[in-house]
């Protein structure tokens, strides 16, 4: 029996802008990307793996920063000992003749050039390329040729017949971007889709995608391989709030030779950062300090610490009179980063009585008016609008008092009326 | 809904029982501060619960304002008729119980659940919540001030049409319709708006937003466009590169035809070098075999002729050497034996027997000599003696008669005489020590006598008192005298016996050390007698066996004998010495003879002694050399070896001479035949210095200098391998490259020149696209987020402002329908001077003056008198009370002394509306403090307030003093 190792790195998405960061964060966290691209090398190197495949979106975007970019070409990868590298270009930073990163002839016009042992996947249809070490194992990847929205489907029998035409005793890996159905974020562009099935049937041992930012495996008990068939790495690096837990890379290992290959990953942490997403009854407190509190009390219970980033969900009624803005010093003191979501937090008026009692005043009749639209309203967008006016008109009955406060109102079924 | 009757067991300050009557209206009356506001208070209690929610309630909750101070039960029942039937309920505030019964005693708490654990009862039986209930129930104190308040400028606000709409508009009636638009309206108006740096209307700040937003988009595009424009030149970039590479191999090849041509010429330079440096070579390599012959010096073949000269002649001088030696002992060796025959009666000595000759002649000289002078010695001590009167024969008699004496005898005999000096010494001492030991105890004694005298006294005092006190006792005397007599008899006893027992131990230790000094010298001289006559009875036994008489004689012969043998002491050992030294003689004398006997007798005189140890000693001298031949001939060896070691220095020299000329001695030859060799040698010499001096430096002169070898040979080897490719290109001339390479190269600055100035470009563009896009792009979604905040919040506002106008002019319109209605009624029943009342679709009201002109809103305020407003306000209050609680029946008006402030006419005119219009409709309970003052409008329409009028004074029933 071999033994085939790979560091399976994907969605680093060098050069983001991290606009939901404080400005003067936003360099600091893009050089902390870098430096989780230089760990990963290095874990390659220490792991002994025969080779670093990156199913996409390396860069944030195809035209990337001159420092990012001469420092990914012109050092990261150069480091002695640094395996084989194998980028297939996703969505966000597509391969074209154009290219500022993937082009060649453009990298030498600006005086750089990837390293020998960096392959990149320039072709949309499958090219494969021949591990030196070991011998039997070659690496099939595609690209992305546009950042928009491709329904190529990379895994149709048509698209992989020449991998079925070259198959022959070789383990067969490969890398590309995609979308796998079913299973990506709702809002997340559609690039390259495949299925469970396709997957299942395709002629690979191992498929490295990239796409979908939080970490996730299909696994097969025949076919081309036995453990786990596929797998998204997940984004080495936290790219915003939304993607909760921790962040780095796999280790694939796939044991081939006389019997179906039999494949094994290993979570390899690089993002020394965790995203966490807590939520915080609001209901009951008396001032905003005292939420501050509460929200002090929610990051101590989940164990954050200085280095995390942290999604805070108020959930409740907020009691009249108590303006809620912004987190205290207190609170983003405790974090990296805190971001309060305020979207499911309500009033506390009680509705109900608007909806049951026959209406008297100009109060109820205005709530049971407005109620009653929002009641046979479906969009989202205009349900959020009617609820805010319903609330900034109970504020001027009840509190004396209207100011912006409901503009961040959403649909949540634990928030709606 | 009828109230019947309350039971208060802790409210407040309120106990007790007080019953309402449903048809008439109830008059609660008491003094000041005494609990009527809490009645009606504890009623809405019964009904509705008391609230314990703090956080709604600062800083003190219902539950607490109303628990009783004296920390007792807090509980109110409620007896009440709804609907035609009797309810009763109890709350237990203390304990957070409720109940509630029907007419029939059944439990139907339950049935007033409302939520989890809340049981309102009053929201069930009245459709109405708390405050819905107190907005149209209660009237409290200063209430009818605010119909028309009485200070001009709140006047103008009309506050009448503001409770108006605050009772149309909201339960709580705080804020009416025309109020809340307004804050909505200003909402609009102060929107402040961080991202624009807007705090003006909400439409400034969309229209900043949006021509932010523009700005940025148009800036957004101008930085895409900039970085789409870079296109077009990074492809010249990339084809200048291509340009200035395809330059550079030209160059490059030109360079090589170049270095080609120049390598050739290197080349033949480095040739002919090569062959200049193998001449050189060549020459030093002669120079180096003929090196030897250089060091020669030039008097060489001189000096080794010289040397081979002096070295054949000290070898014949050693060859007649060793002829001498041989013939000079052979005639030596014939000698010593004819000299040996000659003493061939001494064969049989040695050297050592000369040796003993010669010291027994000496023994025998020193013999002789010490005899001599100890026979002088005896002379000389003997007639010193006898001048002396010394009798030789008296000592010698002395020494036969004491000859018997043992060592130990003659011991005895030292010792006594010791011992008798001794003992007359101690004896003196110890005699001297025990009379003053005497002396000191007789002292001692003395003292303790005169000591013991006094003692003795008192016992008999003493002893005289006891007797006298027995007999005073046995006479019979007073007992009293006689017990005086034993007491100080008893008394004077014991204190002579403490004076005698203090005398007996007086100078106790000096006293004893007196006896024991005593007693020891006592011993010691008894000892000292014993021992002298041990040693008498001793010396006495020895005289007796020696034959004497007694000791004495003994001693005294002893003692002679003693003195003679030290007087005649050095005379008897002369003598001793002399005897000795004669045995001395005798031994040598015999052993010299011995001697003598072997080498042919003779006396055994020192001199015939000495004689024969000379012979002994010659003959041993004469074996000695006929033993060593070779002693006597010792110069002639040593002057054989002065002539070798001449001889092998120059022989040494010769071979170094050879040496240095670089030839190897052969034994086989002869020294003419080196010496010819060495003359050849002296020949290359002269070959040498012209090699050195002449051959050697001129073809060195010839050759490239070093420095300019080694750049040579770098040139060359720098364009070696373009030497392969330009060898196989066709030769050009030199000019021609050169312009070529001109060419080329001004060609290669101006492509990179060119790339330069297009990298500086692109870098330009690149840089500022990565430092200002992501920032515009950040800037664009703040601002998008921004502005569709503004809108959202814009268009809630606006759509709540639309709602609320709307709902609010269609409640306005109901609501000043049913006042005009209701008002009309009620005022048209009094008799005032108000004809006709009519509220607008705004709830702003106007009033026709009996035969007067409309008067319009504000105005009509001033045309009111204080008690027509009042009736106004009753009227108003009583219909806004029934169109709130239409359809749930008549509620009770529960009025807390509403008239407390007004004037007598007002308060009649007041009590009269509610007692003619409202109290046939409603239930009506009025508390006030002002008794008299009902009690006089009761006198002034007594059948009116006996048949409408329940009198319940709380004094009367028995509520407790605050």
């Amino acid at each position: 029996m071999s033994l085939a190792r790979f560091l399976h790195v994907s969605d680093l998405h060098l050069g983001r802008p991290f606009g939901w960061l404080p400005a003067e964060r936003r360099s600091e966290r893009r050089r902390e990307q870098l430096r989780i691209l230089e760990r990963a090398v290095s874990e390659a190197i220490e792991r002994g793996v025969h080779a670093i495949l990156i199913p996409g979106d390396l860069f944030d975007q195809e035209g990337v920063d001159a420092e990012t970019l001469a420092t990914v070409v012109g050092s990261t990868f150069a480091v002695s000992g640094c395996p084989p590298v194998y980028i297939a270009p996703g969505n966000h930073d597509p391969s074209s003749e154009t290219s500022h990163t993937w082009n060649a002839r453009r990298l030498r016009a600006r005086g750089l050039a990837w390293p020998e042992h960096v392959h990149v996947f320039t072709e949309p249809r499958w090219t494969a390329r021949a591990l030196e070490i070991p011998p039997t194992v070659r690496v099939w990847g595609r690209c992305a040729i546009s950042s928009v929205p491709s329904l190529d489907r990379p895994l149709s029998p048509s698209l992989l017949e020449p991998v079925h035409a070259a198959s022959g005793n070789a383990l067969e890996v490969a890398v590309f971007h995609g979308s796998r159905e079913g299973e990506c974020p709702t809002g997340q562009k559609v690039t390259a889709p495949f299925s469970d099935d396709e997957t299942r049937h395709a002629p690979f041992a191992y498929l490295a995608v990239g796409h979908c930012h939080a970490r996730s495996q299909l696994q097969a008990s025949e076919g081309a391989s036995t453990g786990v068939r596929m797998a998204y790495a997940g984004s080495a690096a936290a790219l915003d709030m939304t993607e909760a837990g921790a962040h780095g890379a796999l280790e694939v290992r796939i044991e081939f030779g006389q019997r179906v290959p039999h494949v094994e990953t290993e979570f390899v942490p690089l993002d020394s950062r965790r995203v966490y997403d807590l939520a915080v009854d609001v209901n009951g407190v008396a001032s905003a300090d005292r939420l501050d509190r509460r929200l002090v009390k929610a990051l101590d219970d989940a164990q954050v610490s200085e280095r995390d980033l942290v999604t805070v969900r108020l959930v409740g009624r907020l009691p009249r009179g108590v303006r809620y803005g912004a987190p205290g010093p207190e609170v983003l003191g405790r974090a990296y980063h805190v971001r309060v979501d305020l979207r499911a937090v309500r009033p506390d008026y009680d509705l109900d009585p608007y909806r049951s009692a026959e209406p008297r005043t100009t109060e109820d009749k205005f709530a049971r008016a407005l109620l009653e639209r929002l009641d046979q309203e479906t969009d989202p967008q205009q349900r959020a609008l009617v609820e805010s006016a319903l609330y900034y008109g109970l504020d001027a009955f009840r509190l004396r008092e209207v100011v912006p406060a409901y503009e961040e109102l959403s649909q949540s079924p634990e928030g709606a009326p | 809904m009828k109230l019947l009757r309350l039971v208060a067991d802790g409210f407040g300050s309120l106990r007790g029982e007080f019953t309402f009557d449903p048809q008439r209206l109830t008059l609660v009356v008491d003094d000041n501060e005494r609990g009527k506001s809490t009645l009606l208070a504890a009623v809405v209690a019964a009904l509705y619960g008391l609230d314990s929610d703090r956080r709604s309630h600062r800083p003190l909750t219902p539950l607490d304002r109303w628990r009783p101070w004296d920390g007792g039960s807090y509980r109110v029942e409620l007896e009440l008729e709804s609907g035609g039937e009797r309810i009763t309920v109890a709350r237990d505030f203390g304990a957070g119980q409720v109940q509630v019964w029907d007419a029939q005693g059944r439990d139907v708490t339950p049935d007033f659940r409302v939520g989890k654990d809340e049981f309102s009862v009053g929201r069930k039986l009245l459709a109405l919540d708390e405050e819905e209930f107190e907005k149209c129930a209660l009237v409290r104190q200063g209430d009818l001030l605010e119909v028309v308040a009485l200070d001009e400028k709140e006047r103008r606000v009309s506050p009448l049409r503001a409770r108006l709409e605050n009772a149309a508009d909201t339960h709580i009636g705080d804020t009416n319709a025309s109020e809340a638009l307004r804050l909505l309206e200003l909402a609009l108006r102060k929107y402040t708006c961080p991202e624009v740096e807007s705090s003006g209307t909400i439409d400034t700040a969309i229209r900043l937003l949006e021509l932010k937003r523009a700005t940025l988009g148009t800036e957004l595009k101008a930085l895409e466009h900039d970085l789409s424009r870079i296109s077009q030149p990074l492809e010249d970039l990339a084809a200048f590169g291509e340009q200035e590479a395809a330059t550079r191999r030209s160059l490059a090849e030109r360079e090589a035809d170049h270095h080609a041509s120049l390598s050739a010429e290197v080349r033949r330079k480095l040739d002919e070098n090569d062959e200049r440096r193998a001449e050189v070579e060549r020459l030093r390599a002669e120079a180096a075999e003929l090196v030897s012959a250089a060091r020669l010096p030039p008097s060489v073949e001189a000096d080794f002729g010289k040397a081979v000269a002096g070295y054949e002649e000290a070898l014949s001088r050693i060859q007649a050497l060793e002829v001498r030696h041989r013939d000079e002992t052979a005639r030596e060796q014939s000698q010593l034996e004819h000299e040996i025959a000659g003493l061939a009666a001494y064969a049989s000595g040695s050297a050592a027997d000369a040796d003993r000759c010669v010291s027994l002649a000496a023994e025998l000289r020193r013999v002789a000599a010490e005899d001599t002078r100890l026979r002088d010695d005896i002379f000389n001590l003997r007639e010193t003696l006898a001048s002396q009167g010394h009798e030789p024969d008296r000592l010698q008699w002395l020494a036969h008669r004491l000859s018997r004496l043992q060592p130990s005898d003659h011991q005895l005999l030292r010792s006594q005489a010791d011992l008798a000096l001794a003992h007359q010494t101690e004896v003196e001492g110890l005699d001297q020590e025990r009379v003053l030991g005497s002396e000191t105890l007789r002292d001692i004694d003395a003292v303790r006598s005169r000591r013991r005298l006094p003692g003795w006294f008192l016992i008999a005092m003493g002893l005289a008192g006891l007797l006298a006190g027995v007999v005073v006792t046995a006479l019979g005397g007073l007992p009293s005298f006689s017990g005086w007599f034993l007491t100080v008899g008893a008394v004077t006893l014991a204190a002579g016996g403490l004076v005698l027992v203090s005398a007996r131990r007086l100078r106790a230790s000096e006293r004893s050390e007196a006896l024991a000094r005593l007693g020891e010298a006592q011993r010691r001289l008894t000892d000292l007698r014993t021992r002298r006559a041990e040693i008498e009875v001793q010396l006495e036994t020895l005289a007796k066996d020696l034959g004497y008489r007694d000791r004495v004689e003994l001693l005294r012969e002893w003692s002679e004998h003693a003195r003679l043998s030290d007087e005649s002491g050095p005379a008897l050992r002369a003598q001793g010495q002399l005897a000795s030294l004669e045995a001395q003689r005798r031994e040598a004398l015999e052993e010299a003879h011995r001697l003598l006997e072997r080498f042919g007798g003779g006396s055994p005189e020192p001199a015939n002694l000495e004689r024969v140890a000379e012979e002994l000693r010659r003959l041993e001298g004469l074996r000695q050399r006929l033993a060593e031949p070779d002693t006597s001939w010792a110069w002639i060896d040593e002057e054989r070896k002065v002539v070798e070691a001449s001889a092998a220095g120059r022989k040494e020299r010769a071979l170094r001479i050879l040496a240095l000329a670089g030839l190897a001695y052969d034994p086989q030859r002869s020294w003419p035949e080196h010496a010819t060799a060495l003359a050849q040698r002296a020949q290359s010499k002269t070959r040498y210095a012209m090699l050195v001096a002449e051959l050697i430096p001129a073809a060195e002169a010839r050759l490239l200098p070093r420095d300019e070898q080694r750049l040579l040979e770098g040139q060359l080897a720098m364009t070696g391998p373009a030497n392969q490719a330009a060898s196989e290109r066709p030769r050009r001339p030199p000019l021609e490259i050169e312009a070529e390479s001109r060419q080329l190269r001004e060609t290669l600055d101006a492509l990179q020149q060119r790339r330069a100035e297009l990298r500086l470009l692109v870098d330009g563009v690149w840089r500022r696209y990565h430092a200002e896009h992501p920032e515009c792009v950040q800037q664009l979604e703040r601002i998008e987020s921004a502005l569709a905040r503004a809108r959202r919040f814009k268009h809630a506002v606006e759509l709540a402002r639309e709602t609320i106008q709307t709902v609010a002019t269609e409640t306005h319109r109901r609501w000043a329908e049913f006042l005009n209605r209701r008002v009309g009624e009620l005022f048209g029943t009094l008799g005032t001077r108000i004809e006709l009342v009519r509220f607008g679709d705004d709830l702003d009201f106007s009033v026709k003056p009996v035969g007067g002109p409309m008067l319009v809103r504000g105005k009509a305020d001033h045309q009111l008198s204080h008690g027509a407003r009042d009736q106004l306000y009753l009227a108003v209050r009583a219909a806004i009370s029934e169109f709130l609680s239409r359809g749930a029946g008549p509620l009770p008006l529960l009025l807390d002394d509403v008239f407390a402030t007004s004037d007598d006419d007002r308060t009649r005119c007041g009590m009269g509306l509610l007692l003619e219009r409202l109290a046939s409709q409603h239930q009506v309970v009025l508390v006030t403090c002002h008794r008299g003052r009902y009690e006089a409008l009761a006198q002034l329409d007594p059948e009116l307030y006996a048949e409408r009028v329940h009198w319940l004074d709380l004094r009367a029933a028995g509520v407790p003093q605050r």
